[in-house]
Parts: structure tokens; sequence; C-alpha cells
């Protein structure tokens, strides 16, 4: 491996690149992961480093932490772990110093939480985590806007970088490492060619203003066009770079821009269904309504009996979208909502709004009122809550 | 290095890269038959899957050649 620890024996002299290099036990060496440090780096050296251990290319690690952001936020999770627990090449003590064996314990107890958070999160379901989508994006942005590492550089290892002064423990361990230096990484052959990221970023930017201009020059443009149109281009850009250029990074976009494209249609396609549910009598209502996607309007205040909707439960529920129940006045209406993703609550006036949201309220009109109980469960949007005239 | 940059930038294909952007072409296509009308959300059942499946076989066929060629 390449930055094995100072207590191990020094690794054999590399020869051309002619095999694996990096056995199942230098895997299991998690205390010997260093992050990359330089030009190498992208945002914290966690993706180069954990490639370099793994022995496989950083835009695998890079791109695999963004997908596991999608699922309950465990690649931010392992990502902030990392760099808070793996030193820097060239140090043996982390951000959070620990022994080489509390490090590996540690690394492991966060493995662990991570695939408790992937075991308990799928991509709908409830508690997604819009905010740490959104902190993904950011980074991901971030770590497209840093510079390129140059291809043509020495090895990744961080003995081998010529400016670099290998700590003292170290320098004692490998006697001789100029043998490194003088052998160059042999070219991958298909990483040829001229960058085609900055190039393809220009090319959506224009495309997006023409969209823009189309759009307010009045033609029918419907939201979700925008990422599509970054998520198509990012396909044939992606497809030119597979046998043309070097394409690295536009997988990026193209993984948010697929994310944005999903929620933007979903806004594009559901929002306008409405159903209107408007019983006359207490007999026409019925214990539960049910709506996937839009807006479900649930208005009991045309009953023309409320007495009789003493005692009832009255289910309301949805996947995404708007519940908007109205009750009618002169009724204590016992209410339990509940939003298990991002949204809003307002029951008579009292409001609460995030992820994972329940509101546990009782509105009373009267002691002699007749006793209704509202139960109102949606995964992501916003439920509202009112008395109407009846 | 710099010579063979400006001289072609041809290169054996990058096989993920073709799989990402064959996967990312179909999903467009998926959304523009959204959008337009042709297929409705009910569809999304069966065609969601198909530009994974498109794009893992595009991968499969051209790793295919490379895999013959490492055994010999």
């Amino acid at each position: 491996m390449s930055t094995t620890p100072p207590d191990t024996q020094p690794p054999p002299t590399p020869g051309p690149d002619s095999g694996p290099r990096v056995g199942w036990d230098d895997i299991r060496d998690l205390a010997g992961i260093r992050r990359t440090v330089g030009e190498r780096r992208r945002v914290a050296g966690v993706a180069g480093g954990l490639a370099r251990h793994l022995d496989i290319d950083p835009i695998i690690v890079r791109v695999a932490f963004v997908v596991l952001t999608f699922f309950g936020g465990a690649g931010l999770v392992l990502y902030i772990a990392c760099w808070l627990l793996v030193p820097e090449e060239g140090s043996d003590w982390a951000r959070v110093a620990l022994d080489r064996r509390s490090r590996t314990v540690a690394l492991v107890l966060v493995g662990s939480l991570v695939l408790v958070i992937l075991l308990g999160h799928t991509w709908w379901g409830s508690g997604y985590p819009w905010g740490l989508l959104i902190v993904a994006g950011i980074v991901a942005l971030i770590a497209t806007t840093f510079p390129r590492r140059d291809r043509g550089a020495p090895p990744a290892e961080s003995l081998t970088d010529p400016g670099a002064v290998p700590p003292a423990s170290q320098t004692q361990t490998y006697a001789v490492p100029p043998t490194y230096v003088e052998q160059p990484r042999p070219v991958n052959p298909r990483k040829k060619g001229p960058i085609l990221f900055w190039f393809a970023l220009a090319v959506m930017a224009v495309a997006l203003g023409v969209l823009g201009v189309v759009d307010l020059a009045g033609a029918s443009v419907a939201p979700s066009a925008y990422p599509a149109l970054v998520l198509a281009l990012s396909g044939v850009f992606l497809l030119l770079g597979a046998f043309w250029g070097r394409a690295g990074g536009i997988i990026l976009v193209g993984l948010l821009a697929a994310a944005a494209t999903v929620g933007a249609t979903i806004g594009d396609q559901w929002d306008p269904h409405r159903e209107v549910v408007r019983p006359v009598n207490s007999a026409a209502v019925q214990s539960s309504y049910h709506l996937d996607a839009g807006n479900l309007v649930v208005d009991l205040s045309q009953v023309t009996d409320p007495q009789a909707l003493d005692g009832r439960t009255v289910h309301v529920s949805g996947g995404v979208g708007h519940l908007d129940i109205t009750v009618p006045t002169g009724v204590n209406v016992v209410t339990h909502a509940s939003i298990s993703g991002p949204g809003g609550i307002n029951a008579f006036g009292q409001d609460s709004g995030g992820v994972d949201t329940t509101v546990d309220t009782v509105h009373r009109a009267g002691p002699q009122a007749p006793t209704l109980t509202i139960d109102a469960d949606l995964h992501i949007g916003a439920i509202d809550l009112a008395t109407g005239a009846n | 290095m710099n010579e063979q940059t400006t001289e072609s930038g041809r290169h054996p294909v990058n096989i993920g890269h073709l799989v990402m952007g064959v996967a990312f072409l179909g999903l467009a296509v998926i959304w523009a038959l959204i959008e337009s009308g042709a297929a409705s959300a009910s569809d999304l059942r069966w065609m969601l899957p198909v530009p994974w499946v498109a794009a893992g076989a595009v991968g499969l066929v051209a790793t295919a050649p490379r895999l013959r060629g490492s055994r010999d």
C-alpha cells in the first residue's frame, strides 16, 4: 500500500504496473489510510485517500460518496467522519487524535453506523434528508471547481512527491526511496485528450441561457426542462468522453441533474392534480381519504349534521403534496398530524415545519360540542387544518 | 505526452463514462416522454429500469472484448 505505516516492513520495489498491488491485508489495515494533500486533493482528500488505499480511481469513490448521500446522508456522514479520523499523508495524527488501534475501531464503528443508515433509509422513505442532499451538492460543486490534478504527475504515493519531506519515522524505514521517483506512472490510455468538463459546463450554461430566453419569450417550457437539459447534455458529453477526451467530473453533474429533474418533474406532473371531497352529511363522510400525490381537499364544513360526527375518526393520508382539511365549526377536533419527510403543518393556526414533523393538538369548540378525531399523514408536503362555516 | 494529447484525443473506450452516458440519456428520454404526454406516470414503473438495463448491457458489450483479450 502506498501509505504503509511506519511500523511495518517497507514494500517491495514496485515494477511496472503489472498486477494488483494491494492485498486484502492492506485493505484491512484501516489505520494505514491517509488523506491526500496537495494538488490531488479536491475537498478534504478523503476520497483520494480511500481510492489510493483500495488502489482504484478516485472518481469511483467520489461518485460513491455522492450516491451514498442520497441514502439517508450516509455518504456525507462517512466523509465527515473520515475527515476527522483519518490523518493526512505524512502525519500519524488526525484532527481527532487517536492511536492506530483506536482509529481502526473508530473507523469500523463509523462503517457500522453508515450501514445502519443505509439499511434504515430508502430513496423516498421517511426522513429523506433534503438538507444533507443540498450540502452534498454544494460539496460536489466546490469539488468540481478545484483544479484538476496533473495526469502526468508522478505516482500517487506520498513518498514519490519530489517536494514532499517524509516524516522522521518514515525516513528511517525507507532508506532508499529514490527508486520510486525514477519510475513514472504509466499513462492511463483512457485519460487522453482534452478535458471536457469545463467545455461541457460552458455548453450547459449556453443551453440553459437559450432555454431561459425561449421561456421568457412566451414558449411553454416546463420548469423540469432545465435540469433535464443538463441531464441530457451530461449524457452526451459522457458518451463523447467514453471515446474521445476526458469526461471526468461530468458524472457528478449528471447525478445532480438527475436528482433535480426527478424533483422538478414531480412538481410539474402532480402539483396541478387536485381532488376535492365535500360531503354534505355525516353519512357521506368516509373513514379514510388518500391521495398519492397532489392536493387533497377534505372539506367537512358543509356537513349538515355535525353532531353525528361525534366519536368518529377520519384518516386523511397522502404521499407528496398538500392535505387541506376543513372541519365544521362547533366541533371539538383532536388532531394527530405528521409528515415523515420535509414539510409543514398548520393546525388551527399552530404552525410547525421541518423534517419529520408531528403535531398533536386539540381544537375546542365547547364542552357540549361533538368530538371528531382527524389523523393526517403525509410523506412530503404540507398539511393545513382549519375551521369552516357550516 | 503533450504531443499525444494535441495529436488526438481518441482513446480506448472508457466503460464508466459510456455506461453513465447511456443511463443519463435514457433518463432524459423518459423525462421527455413523460413531459410530452406520450407516457404517463404509471408507465414509470417499467420505464425507469430500462436506461439502467441498457447502460449495463452496453457496458457489458464494450467490456467483453477486453476481458477476452486479458485472458490470452
